[in-house]
C-alpha cells in the first residue's frame, strides 16, 4: 500500500497546486452568503417565538447549508475525478510513473483516493460547521442525522468513482457527464420506465438498473428536526452499503480492464 | 557471450485510428536481442517505431504478437521494471515538485527505502549538474534541466538496464557531454544501456551495437564497427606518390589527399596485387585499413534504399 499512499499524497499536492482550493473558497463564500440570510433570520427571531417554528427554521438553514455544500463538493469531486487521469496522460507524467515497479491498480487507487479524500475533507469542513451550529443551538445529533451524513459521503464515493473509472475508457467529458446525470437525475429514471416511446423506456430502464441507488427523502433535515417516528434505517443503510459496494465493483472492473489496456497518451 | 538483457522476437504492434479507419502498423515483426553490459543505439526516422518498441519493453503497450523478455522476465512485470530505469523522450513530471521531491517520489516508487534516499538523490542531482536548482520547482526548469532530471530519476535506483528515449534532446553541449559520460560510466559498471537518438554522431561515439528501424521494421542491426566497415573495400595510404605510377593503378581509384600522399581504394580480391605492385615500386605504404563509412552516410543510404522499396 506504500505505492498507493505515495500516489495519493502526490495527487492531493497536485490538486492544491492547481489552485483547486480557490474554487472551493469561492464556493464557500457563495454558500456562506446564501446561508447568511437564513442565519440572520434565525438570529433575529425572538426568544418568545414558538420553539417548534424556531427549530424548523434552524433545521431549514442547516440542511440548506449542507445541501449546497454537498452539491458543490460532489460536483467538484465528479469533475476532478473525471480529469485526474486525463491530465496525467496529457502531461505524460503517467509514463514515468508506470515505468516504475508499481501495479496499475495501485496507481489508479492512489489517484482516485487522492481526489476523493481531498473533496471529502472539504465536505467534512461543511459538516463540522453545521455541527458547531447544532451545538450552539442545542440541537441533538440524531441517528437519522448521522445516517444522512453517511449517505452524502457515500454519494461522493460512488459518483466520483464512477466518473474516475468511466474516464479511463471513454472521453473524460462523457465519463464525467454520465456520472453527473446519474447523480443529478438518478431518481428520475424510474419515471421514464413504461414510457410510450421505446427509447425513453430504454433510457429509463438502463439508468434505473445501472445507476447507483439514491434516497429521495431529505434525511439530514429530518434528522435535525427529529420529526420522523420510524425512520426506514434498513432502507437507508442498504442504499449506503449498495453505493459503497457499487464503487468497489466499478473500481475493480475498471482496474482489471485498465491493466489489460495500452497506455495511450493524449 | 553474455546473456541478453533484452530479447524481442517477431514483435508486432498496431494502433487503431478510430472507427472505419485502417490500423497503423507501428512495429512490424521486429526481432533483436541486446547483450547484457552493452550500449545499444536505436535509430530511425520519426514514426519508425522507436518509441512504440520502447513502450512495449516497458509494458505500457501490449504487443499484438511476439515475445519480449527483459532479463528473462515479461515486460511490464514488477521484477523487470525494478531492474529498469527509463527516461522518456522529453521528461514530463509534476511541475509543482522540487527536484528533490520529484526524485523522492520516483525513488520510493522504485522500491528504495526512505533511509539513505536523500543521499542518493543528492548524489544524482549533483552528478547531473542540478545541485544548484534545489529550490526551483520543476515547472520552472528548462527543457535541458528536465531532461537531466529524467536521467537522474532513471538512475536513482541503480538499475541494471537503462532505457533512454532521445536522452540528448534539448541538451546543450555540456549537457550532452554529461549524459555521454554517464552512459560510459554505466557501461563501465556492467550496466546495459539501450537508447534511441537522432544524433548519429552520439550513437557512433557511444554504442557497441546499433539497430535501425524504418516503417516498423529492422533494416539494419549489428556491431557498430562491423556495420561501418564495408567488407569489400580497403584503403591503402601511400606517401611519396609519383604521378607516373597512376598508369599501373588505372583499375582502382586513387585519391590525392595531400600533395604526394594518396589513398588507393581497392576491393578485397585486388588488395594483394595492389600491395605487390606498390612494394615493387618501393612505395612508402603508411597505412592500410578497411574502408569505413560514417553512420550518417549509412543511414542516408539505408533511407534511400528502403525508401525505394516502399
Amino acid at each position: 500500500m506504500r505505492n498507493v499512499q505515495l500516489i495519493l499524497v502526490n495527487t492531493i499536492r497536485d490538486l492544491l497546486s492547481k489552485k483547486t482550493v480557490y474554487f472551493l473558497l469561492f464556493a464557500t463564500i457563495g454558500i456562506a452568503m446564501l446561508a447568511g440570510s437564513g442565519l440572520s433570520t434565525v438570529f433575529s427571531m425572538q426568544e418568545s417565538t414558538d420553539p417548534a417554528a424556531l427549530l424548523a427554521q434552524k433545521a431549514n438553514v442547516l440542511s440548506e447549508i449542507l445541501q449546497l455544500w454537498g452539491l458543490f463538493t460532489i460536483l467538484f469531486a465528479i469533475i476532478y475525478s473525471a480529469i485526474a487521469m486525463y491530465s496525467e496522460k496529457k502531461n505524460r507524467s503517467i509514463v514515468s510513473i508506470l515505468a516504475k515497479p508499481i501495479a496499475r491498480w495501485e496507481f489508479l487507487l492512489g489517484k482516485w483516493l487522492g481526489v476523493l479524500l481531498f473533496f471529502l475533507a472539504f465536505l467534512l469542513i461543511g459538516i463540522l460547521a453545521v455541527l458547531v451550529f447544532m451545538i450552539i443551538w442545542d440541537i441533538s445529533f440524531t441517528a437519522l442525522f448521522w445516517t444522512g451524513i453517511m449517505y452524502r459521503i457515500s454519494e461522493m464515493v460512488v459518483f466520483s468513482g464512477l466518473a474516475f473509472m468511466l474516464s479511463q475508457f471513454i472521453n473524460m467529458i462523457l465519463g464525467g457527464g454520465i456520472s453527473f446525470v446519474f447523480w443529478a437525475f438518478g431518481t428520475q429514471f424510474q419515471n421514464l420506465i413504461d414510457s410510450s416511446y421505446w427509447y425513453v423506456d430504454w433510457i429509463g430502464t438502463i439508468g434505473y438498473y445501472l445507476g447507483p441507488a439514491q434516497i429521495t427523502d431529505r434525511i439530514i433535515k429530518d434528522g435535525i428536526l427529529n420529526n420522523v417516528l420510524n425512520p426506514d434505517f434498513a432502507l437507508y443503510w442498504s442504499v449506503i452499503g449498495e453505493n459503497i459496494l457499487y464503487a468497489v465493483v466499478v473500481f475493480y472492473i475498471g482496474a482489471v480492464l485498465f491493466t489489460r489496456k495500452d497506455i495511450q497518451l493524449n | 557471450m553474455s546473456d541478453p538483457a533484452i530479447v524481442i522476437e517477431s514483435l508486432r504492434k498496431s494502433y487503431s485510428q478510430g472507427w472505419f479507419r485502417p490500423n497503423v502498423q507501428a512495429v512490424n515483426g521486429i526481432s533483436f536481442s541486446i547483450p547484457e553490459g552493452s550500449v545499444v543505439g536505436l535509430i530511425g526516422p520519426n514514426g519508425a517505431g522507436k518509441t512504440t518498441t520502447i513502450f512495449c519493453l516497458l509494458g505500457l503497450l501490449l504487443p499484438d504478437e511476439g515475445d519480449i523478455s527483459i532479463f528473462g522476465e515479461a515486460p511490464g512485470s514488477q521484477k523487470a521494471r525494478r531492474q529498469t530505469g527509463y527516461q522518456s523522450e522529453i521528461f514530463h513530471t509534476y511541475d509543482f515538485l522540487k527536484p528533490e521531491q520529484a526524485l523522492s517520489l520516483y525513488g520510493r516508487l522504485s522500491g528504495l527505502p526512505a533511509v539513505g534516499l536523500d543521499n542518493k538523490i543528492m548524489r544524482q542531482l549533483n552528478r547531473l549538474g542540478l545541485g544548484k536548482a534545489l529550490d526551483q520547482k520543476v515547472g520552472g526548469f528548462s527543457k535541458g534541466m528536465k531532461q537531466r532530471l529524467g536521467v537522474a530519476q532513471a538512475l536513482l535506483h541503480e538499475p541494471d538496464l537503462l532505457i533512454l528515449d532521445e536522452p540528448f534532446t534539448g541538451l546543450d553541449p555540456q549537457g550532452r557531454k554529461q549524459i555521454s559520460e554517464i552512459i560510459f560510466e554505466e557501461k563501465e559498471k556492467g550496466k546495459t544501456v539501450f537508447f534511441s537518438s537522432h544524433i548519429l554522431s552520439d550513437i557512433e561515439r557511444l554504442c557497441d551495437d546499433v539497430i535501425m528501424l524504418r516503417e516498423g521494421k529492422v533494416v539494419l542491426s549489428g556491431g557498430l564497427q562491423n556495420i561501418m566497415t564495408t567488407e569489400e573495400s580497403w584503403m591503402i595510404t601511400v606517401s611519396g606518390w609519383k604521378p607516373e605510377w597512376e598508369e599501373d593503378f588505372k583499375e582502382i581509384s586513387v585519391d590525392n589527399v595531400d600533395g604526394q600522399v594518396v589513398e588507393l581504394e581497392c576491393l578485397q580480391h585486388q588488395k594483394r596485387e595492389v600491395l605487390q605492385k606498390l612494394l615493387a615500386k618501393e612505395a612508402d605504404i603508411t597505412g592500410i585499413r578497411k574502408k569505413s563509412v560514417s553512420l550518417e552516410q549509412l543511414y542516408m543510404e539505408m533511407e534511400e534504399k528502403t525508401g525505394e522499396e516502399v
